[in-house]
């Protein structure tokens, strides 16, 4: 836990001198806020997949972050900085209405629910007249300011980032290490005997699981206020958000906390690097690919990326 | 002396088959009770339903004052009494220690949580594997971890599910005076399912008989391995 408290802190200070050190608008830089963005999304999903409860409905919660502070600022004009606590409001309350009849189920059952929940919620997003309906929303660019979380370039977005990276982070390292922690590892390894133990396993499950659906409204409206621009199929899309989520935390370590942020470093440059050869010529390539990764990495090492030691330099001391 | 557990005409049922039939006993407190019968006559059945895995058809059971069929097997720990398992299920994932504090965390904050577990491990004689994998134990080494978790939990009354099978004579024999001790120190009553005879008779105080579902007897070690019924239950009516 403390190399990986010491990885997690030193690419937070890197992210922070890169913003301020490269040009805020270049690429790169908005290849980095998207990298911090997915860790944190992956770091949100952890806490839920890195239990055995495996959810690919974790898209209902960004979604509906996203949607709330976007619909409150467009409609209401509330300040998105206040839109947010709404937002993870609204989460919370959702993966509670979710989370009681599913949180009994297990496995692809689960799997299943959760996608079906998060399917609901884009067709619910679809229809409704005050999300703006297939067509989406665009958030209304007032000009760089702090106060309404809007910035001309990716760079000045950094801090924020690097903020709710380092938030998401705290959050599993703090639930890992205390009480909450020794019931979601005892919960994920054997149910029955947790219980038998004392621990309140649905309650346990259940805190996870909201504190879960907060850390990815934070996530959903951080992507709104940088994309200026959110519809159904983008925000509640099962591949680029529920399966994004997962797939960085399983390529990189699932229940480890450097795990998320190891898979986003990995995945998202590489699909930026796939899209931008391969987008001409064959397009549904890289989705493939990643599912090749993911096979190999569950195959070789089902521990993740984490999982790799270095062998040291020189060798062992005899 | 108080009673600690009293159960009053349990039956459970899985569809047409009736597990437990009108199952009547208490269990003082610093009591060793053994809880013997042939295989399938419904001692782990009725282990599960004590615990709360299992919801009991009719009758009622009570933790000292409380009433607790009904209750999910957590809070049923929480008020002092808790199972180990016959096959164990330790979490596989986390150390020794950290099985123990699992059950520690509960009611302590997890640096007490640290030092109770390693208490609980002494107990058991097993503190020296305190940072092992629970994959890395023995059968019985497994069996007696159980039994720290499950003590872990600060229990009135602790069911043991064969934690004695596959111990050598001699292995069994500091398994019995640790049981023993635990109970003169701590107060705590045991209810003990075991195959091995020379562990109910050398270690209980009484002993409960089940069989197809029923309690066919009730009393001190001696007496009951001469009951006519209990010889019938276990030899057939041919031997009896």
């Amino acid at each position: 836990m403390k190399q990986a408290l010491i990885v997690t802190v030193l690419v937070a200070l890197g992210s922070l001198v890169a913003g301020f050190v490269f040009d805020a608008n270049s690429y790169p830089i908005r290849v980095l806020c998207i990298v911090l963005l997915t860790a944190s999304m992956g770091q949100a999903w952890n806490l839920v997949g890195g239990f055995n409860q495996i959810s690919l409905g974790h898209s209902a919660f960004f979604g509906i972050g996203a949607y709330v502070t976007t619909v409150a600022q467009v409609k209401f004009g509330l300040n998105p900085w206040l839109g947010l606590p709404l937002a993870m409001i609204a989460s919370v309350l959702f993966a509670l209405i979710l989370s009681v009849p599913t949180m009994r189920l297990k496995g692809p059952y689960f799997a299943l629910a959760t996608l079906a929940a998060a399917e609901a919620c884009k067709i619910a997003a679809s229809v409704m007249g005050i999300t703006g309906g297939p067509q989406g929303l665009s958030v209304p660019f007032v000009g760089d300011s702090w106060a309404m979380m809007q910035f001309r370039y990716p760079g000045t977005y950094v801090p924020i980032f690097v903020g709710l990276f380092a938030i998401s982070s705290i959050v599993f390292a703090w639930l890992v290490s205390s009480r909450v922690g020794y019931f979601l590892r005892a919960v994920r390894d054997n149910e029955l005997a947790a219980e038998v133990a004392g621990v309140a396993t649905f309650k346990t499950k259940l805190f996870s699981s909201i504190v879960s659906a907060a850390l990815m409204a934070v996530c959903g409206v951080l992507f709104a206020q940088f994309t200026y621009f959110i519809d159904p199929e983008t925000v509640f899309s099962i591949p680029n958000v529920s399966i994004r989520a997962a797939l960085v935390v399983i390529i990189g370590g699932v229940g480890t906390l450097v795990g998320p942020l190891f898979g986003a470093l990995l995945i998202i440059p590489l699909e930026e690097l796939l899209n931008a050869s391969l987008s001409d010529s064959v397009g549904g390539l890289p989705p493939l690919l990643f599912g090749a990764l993911l096979i190999v990495v569950v195959l070789l090492k089902p521990a993740g990326l984490t999982s790799i030691r270095v062998p040291r330099m020189g060798g062992r001391k005899s | 002396m108080t009673t600690v557990l009293s159960v009053n005409e349990v039956s459970v049922r899985f569809g047409g088959l009736v597990a437990l039939d009108g199952v009547d006993f208490k269990v003082k407190a610093s009591e060793i009770v053994g809880l013997i019968g042939p295989n399938g006559a419904g001692k782990t059945t009725l282990f599960s339903t004590l615990v709360g895995i299992v919801r009991p058809a009719q009758g009622s059971i009570f933790l000292e004052e409380d009433r607790i069929d009904g209750s999910a097997p957590h809070v049923i720990a929480r008020h002092g009494m808790t199972k180990t398992f016959q096959n164990t299920a330790l979490f596989p994932h986390m150390s020794l220690i950290e099985n123990v504090m699992t059950a520690a965390v509960v009611h302590a904050s997890v640096k007490e949580a640290r030092l109770e577990a390693l208490a609980c491990l002494d107990k058991v004689g097993l503190s020296p594997f305190a940072n092992h994998s629970p994959q890395s134990l023995t059968f019985p080494q497994k069996a007696l971890a159980e039994v720290a978790r499950a003590l872990a939990t600060k229990p009135k009354i602790l069911l043991l599910d064969e934690v004695m099978a596959a111990l050598t004579h001699v292995e069994m024999d500091l398994v019995m005076d640790s049981l023993r001790k635990i109970r003169d120190q701590e107060g705590i009553a045991f209810l003990i399912v075991e195959h091995h005879m020379r562990a109910i008779m050398g270690l209980s105080e009484r002993v409960l008989v089940l069989n197809f579902g029923r309690l066919i007897a009730d009393g001190p070690p001696d007496e009951v391995s001469r009951d006519p019924q209990v010889l019938t239950a276990y030899l057939g009516h041919g031997h009896a």
